[in-house]
């Protein structure tokens, strides 16, 4: 841990998206907001001409009567994909972001879903167009990207005009903004919806314990809601945002743009990491590699906020040697972005960070350790699943929001986060065990590739068996002339066992000739067989 | 072709290139994530000079399928 606690820092209220873009303007005018490459040039965009470019897309879409309707969003990152966004929401419409990795069908059914009226999406994407004209009926209205400035300079020359529509819209702070589709895209489709309000008092409440400062690049897709609210708060602190369009160009985005702070998912910090490893080329002389570091972060870097799914506490001792603080939080879409968060200032590695001012969290029915399950109350709780009655009344109950995941507050009100409801093991003792706790110590076993711990229901009588199922790197183990697999497992988790409580000690290893089934998102599938 | 994907395969992966076939899985087989997915795919555009757009990137499992598009795009 370094630092204590301290003060929060001063934010201004904020309860709707067009406030933002109000507040923004007027505290930033002529600064730029956004940076980012069009036809291999650069283009700087204010924060004054942000505000006059949704003014001016808000007033051609109130024009052409799209207000009140559903909008799916479809594309890269870029500036044209958020002032989408903002014009939509502030002239009354929700947004629904979609992610552009799922194939057309399943946009389709997530738009049946919600019934959207309009769909916009970029040139690249025009297939998912054609597939909906052929094979949906609700969408009225279909935008591309590419061609939006032609609105653009049409809403301009309404205002010119004395169009004041848009900005004598009023805005409902507190019912349906935007609606995120997080799970289930077919079948059973969970649609988080959430208000300008929910989304306002996140960014609000998060910038009272975390400072970003001068510039970032945006990396994370808009689409998720920490890429979306992360740049919020990056616009909201008055930084530059460089856009990264394609992560083919992600190394020379750092050496362009020199990013002073970041948001990333363990994917990047743990890849980036590798690669300044493989760049050292066995060199381990901390100046070294630091100098290496710098290279690759473009040689401004110093924060990294690491969100969307717990990283290995080693790596926050590594960067730190690099001279970047990496602060872990803790965020689900339900709650908006952030629940907890670590401080520039007062971080404790393999925490989640301090709980957010305004937000309540409570740990339900608590174990001898302190674990159980955490649920969380505030502005910025979700309103419920769209269409989904049932799912909402099983996840929030008299406001209080169940995470689903276990926890424990330390004393200094660090959050843990031990695993996942769903997965937890209860011994006939009553001790609960973490399968994921255990999985974490596992990942860096030699010839592991992949493993889930879960409880040997086959087991008969009152021993409670635990079992790691393993799928084994077999080129690796054929690389190094090792045949017998099991027994080298059975002795590496032997080996295991010896470190680990007594309680959380694996007593079967099972070996499996094929990976694990898994999600769109590369999660793996711990309850299915295969 | 293939002999000039698995080499460039061999600089971001420690992997003996003999046990590298057309069949071999980007991620399950040689342990690439994502990124080095994408990493990969620029060494490839460099290496001979063809642009893969991102939305082609998410369409390579196995070594096979990255063989097949550049022989397409490519003069031998």
């Amino acid at each position: 841990m370094y630092g204590k606690p301290y003060p929060l820092y001063e934010v201004e209220q904020l309860s709707n998206l067009k406030e933002v873009i109000n507040h923004i303007a007027s505290k930033y005018g002529d600064k730029t907001a956004f940076t980012f490459e069009r036809n291999d040039e650069t283009v700087n965009i204010s924060f004054n001409q942000f505000k006059a470019d949704v003014e001016a897309l808000g007033t051609a879409f109130i024009d052409m009567d799209i207000t009140n309707m559903k909008v799916g969003l479809l594309g890269d990152n870029s500036y044209e994909w958020l002032l989408i966004y903002f014009a939509m929401v502030n002239t009354g419409n929700i947004i629904v972001p979609l992610d552009k990795l799922l194939p057309a069908a399943e946009v389709k059914s997530l738009i049946d879903h919600c019934g959207a009226e309009v769909f916009v999406s970029s040139n690249t994407y025009v297939d998912y167009i054609d597939y909906l004209r052929n094979n949906n009926e609700t969408v009225q209205h279909y935008f591309s990207m590419d061609n939006i400035y032609d609105f653009v300079k049409k809403g301009k020359e309404l205002i010119k005009q004395g169009d004041l529509r848009y900005e004598s819209k009023a805005i409902n702070n507190d019912v349906l903004m935007a609606l995120m589709y997080t799970s289930g895209t077919t079948g059973n489709p969970k649609g988080v919806m959430l208000s300008h309000k929910n989304i306002s008092k996140c960014v609000e409440n998060s910038l009272k314990y975390i400072k970003f400062w001068d510039s970032t690049l945006l990396v994370l897709p808009l689409h998720h809601v920490s890429g979306f609210v992360g740049t919020l708060g990056m616009l909201v602190s008055g930084c530059r945002v460089a856009i990264n369009t394609s992560l083919k160009t992600l190394p020379s985005d750092f050496a362009k743009y020199k990013p002073r702070v970041i948001i990333l998912v363990p994917l990047f910090i743990e890849t980036l990491y590798k690669q300044i490893l493989g760049a050292a080329s066995g060199n381990t002389d901390d100046a070294v590699l630091k100098q290496i570091a710098g290279k690759v972060f473009g040689g401004n870097l110093e924060m990294i906020l690491c969100g969307a799914a717990p990283i290995d506490k080693k790596y926050v001792n590594y960067y730190l040697d690099f001279g970047i603080d990496l602060l872990q939080s803790y965020a689900l879409t339900e709650s908006v972005a952030i629940v907890a968060v670590n401080r520039n200032n007062y971080n404790l590695a393999g925490s989640s960070g301090l709980v957010i001012p305004n937000c309540e969290v409570k740990i339900v029915d608590p174990d001898e350790n302190g674990n159980g399950e955490i649920l969380t109350k505030s502005e910025f709780t979700m309103l419920g699943y769209y269409k989904n009655e049932q799912a909402t009344a099983e996840t929030i109950e008299d406001g209080w929001l169940k995470t689903g995941d276990i926890g424990y507050i330390d004393e200094d009100g660090f959050l843990f986060i031990s695993g996942r409801k769903k997965n937890l093991i209860v011994l006939s003792n009553g001790k609960n065990v973490y399968p994921e706790e255990i999985e974490f110590d596992l990942k860096n076993t030699p010839l592991l590739k992949e493993v889930v711990v879960r409880e040997d229901t086959s087991a008969q009588g009152s021993t409670d068996v635990i079992i790691a199922e393993i799928f084994p790197d077999f080129d690796m183990a054929n690389k190094q002339g090792i045949d017998d697999l099991q027994e080298h497992f059975d002795k590496t988790i032997a080996a295991y066992n010896k470190t680990t409580s007594v309680f959380k000690r694996i007593q079967r290893v099972i070996l499996r000739d094929t990976e694990f089934p898994k999600t769109t998102t590369k999660k793996i599938k711990r309850n299915v067989e295969g | 072709m293939f002999k000039r994907v698995v080499s460039i395969l061999c600089t971001v992966v420690e992997v003996n290139p003999e046990l590298i076939t057309l069949e071999s899985n980007l991620v399950d087989d040689l342990g690439l994530n994502s990124l080095d997915v994408i990493n990969l795919v620029v060494l490839f555009e460099q290496e001979f000079n063809v642009e893969i757009p991102d939305r082609q990137i998410m369409k390579f499992v196995t070594v096979g399928d990255v063989v097949a598009y550049l022989k397409e795009r490519t003069v031998v």
